[in-house]
Formats: C-alpha cells, structure tokens, sequence
C-alpha cells in the first residue's frame, strides 16, 4: 500500500487551491438567507400585474433624481396607454410575453388558432434538435392543452389571469418559451454562433443562460423566441445606451412600417415590464 | 407542489426503477415519503474507481419549486471526494446549481453524481483539503478514498492495514473513529499531525 515520503512533511495541513475557496457552512447559510430575502422582496410583486395607467410609471421618478427617465417616461405616456408590471425573477422577458400574448389570444381567435399550430409543431421539432425526449414535450403539450382550454373557453378571462399568476401553472408556460427559445438558437447556430462570447458553442449558451429557470434574458434570447413564436414585439427603452441599434426602441424581427408590433415591451436596465400603445 | 409536478415526479422514479436495474447503471433510488418530497438515492462506486465496490447513499430533497429549482442532493455515506466535502457530504456540481434545467430529471441527476465520481473536478472543489491531495499526492488520495469506501461504504475491500493501524492508535487515545479517519486523511495520515490537531 502506499507510503508517502514527501519533504512537506512538516507543511501545517491548510491549503489553498486554484478557483474560487469553496463555502464553509457559515457561509452557505448566509447566502441562502440573503437569497431568500431577495425572493420574499421579489413576491411582494406578482407574477403579472394589472392593467393600470402607463402614467402610473411617472410616479415612479422625480425631477431630482431621475430627470431624464422622467422626461422619458412623460414622452412615452404621450403614446402608451396602460402597463403591467411583470415580478423582477429573471422571467420577466418571457413573462412578460406571454402576457401580451394572452390578450391577443382572448381577443383575436384566428390568431389564437396560429399560435397553437406554431405551438404543436414544437415538440417534434425539439426531439429532432436532441431535447432530453419526455420532459421536454411535457412542458410543449401542458402549453398547447392550455391553449386549446383558451379556445375552448373552457376558462373565463378572469380564471385565465388568476392561471398567468400562479406559479405551478405559469412557469410550466415560461419554461415551453425558454425551450423553444433554445430550440430556434440551436436550429439556427450558424447564424448565432458570431454573436456568442467567452468561446462557448450556442448549445453551451442555451444550456448556460435560455434553458435554466430565473436566468434573464439577453438580446440573442430576446431575438430566438421572437422568431420562435413569429411574432413581431417593440421593445422602448428608457436609456437608449442598451438599445442594441442606439435608439430609443428596437423592433423584432425587423417588421415593415405600417405593419405594427403585436407586443410592446418597456426596457429598463435588467428589466422588462409589458406596455399598450393608445388606440387611434 | 402542484399536482403536475407530481404527475412528472412519479414518473422520474419510475423511470430510475425500471429502465436501470441497479446491475445495469448502478443507480436506484427508494422513496420516502407519499408526497415525494423525500428520496433516496443509491449510486454503486464506479468500477476502476476508488469507490468500487462501495454503496453510497445520498439524501434526494426536492424543492417546492421543482421542477424549476434543483432537487437539494447530498452524500449521507462519507466519500472522499474532491467535489463532496468529506464533513457534510454537500456536492460541488453545477446542474445541481445555477446550470439546473427544468428537462433534467432525477435519473440525470443520479448519472451525473457517478460521472462526477469516475472524474473529478479539483479546479473546482467542494472540500479544499481533499482536492489539494488529489491533485499534489494522487496516490495518496486513492489510497484514502478507498479506506473511506471499505469503512463507510461497505466496500468489500480489504482494509488497508497501515491505515487502520494508524487509526485504532487515536482511538486507543479516545477518539472516536470517524474523526480519527477524517483528522487523519486531511493530514496525509501522518499521525503526528493528526494527534496536534486533535488535542492541541
């Protein structure tokens, strides 16, 4: 059996490693509990909130400290009508989607039907592009199940909300947008692979950043469930620095004028909220 | 846990149970409580491992958010690791962490914790003292892992005598066994060293 014969010997016995020093159980304790305090300070937000005035986001700043937000948010409240506030939990872009969603779905039944042929055509399409098999169609077919209650009207409007705010139910949604966000990257990997950093194949990104739950979304996220759902969204931001093009909103994929966006997403730096523009 | 996460977890046992006998992958899992928020699990040490040969129990939890939020899993048979802190049996591994994925199932889970046990990975340890052993007295580590597995793990292995002669001479000093192996394994089983640390 081994014997060690080594000159360090007499080395006292702590050590130190490369990387980062591993948590003590102090330590863990500590981050747990501030990890805890971040999610009770994000539910006292809900999942998806009301349709309130978009003006309601004025009171939001004051001319002191946020003078330009304020100037923004007054220029935005000449075209934007109503806001829901979507909960901070690294959500909030899929979220928020689906939340737009949700009004053309009960408003507009032909393009409900669209969407749930778009969302049955997934599953096969995940299996192909090497999705782990039934765990992933479980969340595809809970998605299209919810769909067709919708078309059914087997939900009234009010119990469909209640649906979007409880987490059993509407994070199985979010998780189907997450898949098939990863699913379009991976379908479409030459045309992103330029736009990932860090050496990282866009498989590794997705299984890094779209797939795991409470990650937010980037630009390349942003882009992949867009075209995933073909739908059309704005996004406005309040800082025009983030914007991707340097300019005050950003359209996804780049639609013709005249033909609008179905969502409008307010950006605010880390965040997305959902906003409606003033009917003509 | 809502009823859908139900649904999907009585399905994850099943498939650990029936598509991998224990002879096959070496996984098996046996469930707790009704609700299913209590598993545990079985991983038989990797054969051309020092853990070969060895049965090692883990504690399964699964959150109230799972599927979203990883199943907490940890080692309750001690194992020396680099990955797995030889006092609490906490997993250093990422899909247990932030790389957690709502396709993931219980059956993944389990294959991983093996995979991580025939490679380790000490550039990113759990238990310090265990990964610089690893990675500067390899022969060391190995030796000390298997000793682990045929104490705790009920390995069928002979005991390395020159360790257990090692060990029975704290207890002889009135330390209890697990600490005398613990004290002696971070300490490259000088017993000099061990016996400073332990009574100074």
């Amino acid at each position: 059996m081994v014997q060690e014969k080594s000159s360090d010997e007499n080395q006292p016995a702590s050590v130190s490693v490369a990387g980062p020093a591993p948590l003590n159980e102090e330590e863990i304790q500590l981050q747990d509990q501030q990890l805890r305090q971040i999610e009770n300070e994000q539910k006292k937000v809900p999942l998806v909130g009301e349709k309130i005035p978009f003006t309601t986001l004025l009171s939001e700043y004051d001319v002191a400290n946020a003078e330009t937000f304020l100037s923004k948010a007054t220029e935005l409240a000449e075209v934007y009508e109503h806001m829901r506030y979507i909960r901070g939990d690294g959500n909030c872009f899929y979220r928020a989607v689906l939340a737009g969603l949700f009004d053309i779905w009960l408003q507009d039944r032909p393009r409900l039907q669209q969407y749930i042929g778009i969302a049955k055509a997934w599953p096969e399409e995940l299996k192909r592009l090497g999705f782990p098999d039934w765990t992933c169609t479980d969340f595809c077919e809970f998605f299209v199940d919810f769909l067709v209650d919708v078309e059914a009207g087997a939900k009234d409007e009010e119990t469909l909300w209640e649906h979007l705010n409880a987490d059993s139910c509407a994070n199985y949604l979010v998780m189907f947008f997450r898949l098939i966000t990863s699913a379009f990257l991976k379908k479409n990997a030459d045309a992103y692979a330029p736009f990932i950093d860090d050496g990282l194949t866009v498989a590794q990104y997705c299984e890094n950043e779209v797939e795991p739950m409470w990650k937010d979304a980037d630009h390349l996220a942003v882009a992949g469930l867009v075209q995933a759902l073909d739908t059309r969204i704005r996004i406005e931001y309040m800082d025009r620095t983030v914007a991707p093009n340097g300019g005050w909103h950003y359209d996804i994929p780049n639609f013709a004028e005249g033909q609008g966006p179905e969502i409008t997403l307010l950006y605010r730096p880390g965040h997305y909220d959902l906003i409606y523009k003033k009917q003509e | 846990m809502s009823n859908i996460a139900l649904n999907r977890l009585q399905r994850e046992c099943k498939e650990v149970v029936t598509n991998s006998e224990i002879s096959e992958t070496g996984i098996m899992i046996e469930i707790l409580n009704e609700n299913l928020t209590e598993i545990k699990g079985h991983i038989r040490g990797p054969p051309d491992t020092p853990y070969a040969g060895g049965m090692f129990d883990l504690d399964i939890k699964i959150p109230e958010q799972y599927p979203f939020s990883p199943p907490n899993v940890k080692f309750c048979t001690k194992i020396w690791h680099p990955n797995v802190s030889s006092q609490t049996g906490v997993i250093c591994l990422d899909i247990l962490k932030d790389q957690w994925a709502a396709s993931l199932t219980l059956r993944t889970v389990l294959l991983s914790i093996q995979a991580l046990m025939c490679t380790p990975e000490p550039k990113d340890p759990q238990d310090a003292v265990v990964a610089k052993q690893y990675m500067d007295k390899p022969a060391v580590f190995k030796a000390t892992a298997e000793f682990w597995t045929v104490k705790f793990a009920k390995g069928h292995l002979d005991v390395n005598k020159e360790y257990q002669t090692r060990v029975d001479k704290l207890k002889d000093m009135g330390v209890r066994e697990e600490e005398a192996i613990s004290v002696l394994s971070c300490n490259n089983w000088d017993i000099n060293r061990a016996t400073v640390y332990i009574f100074s």
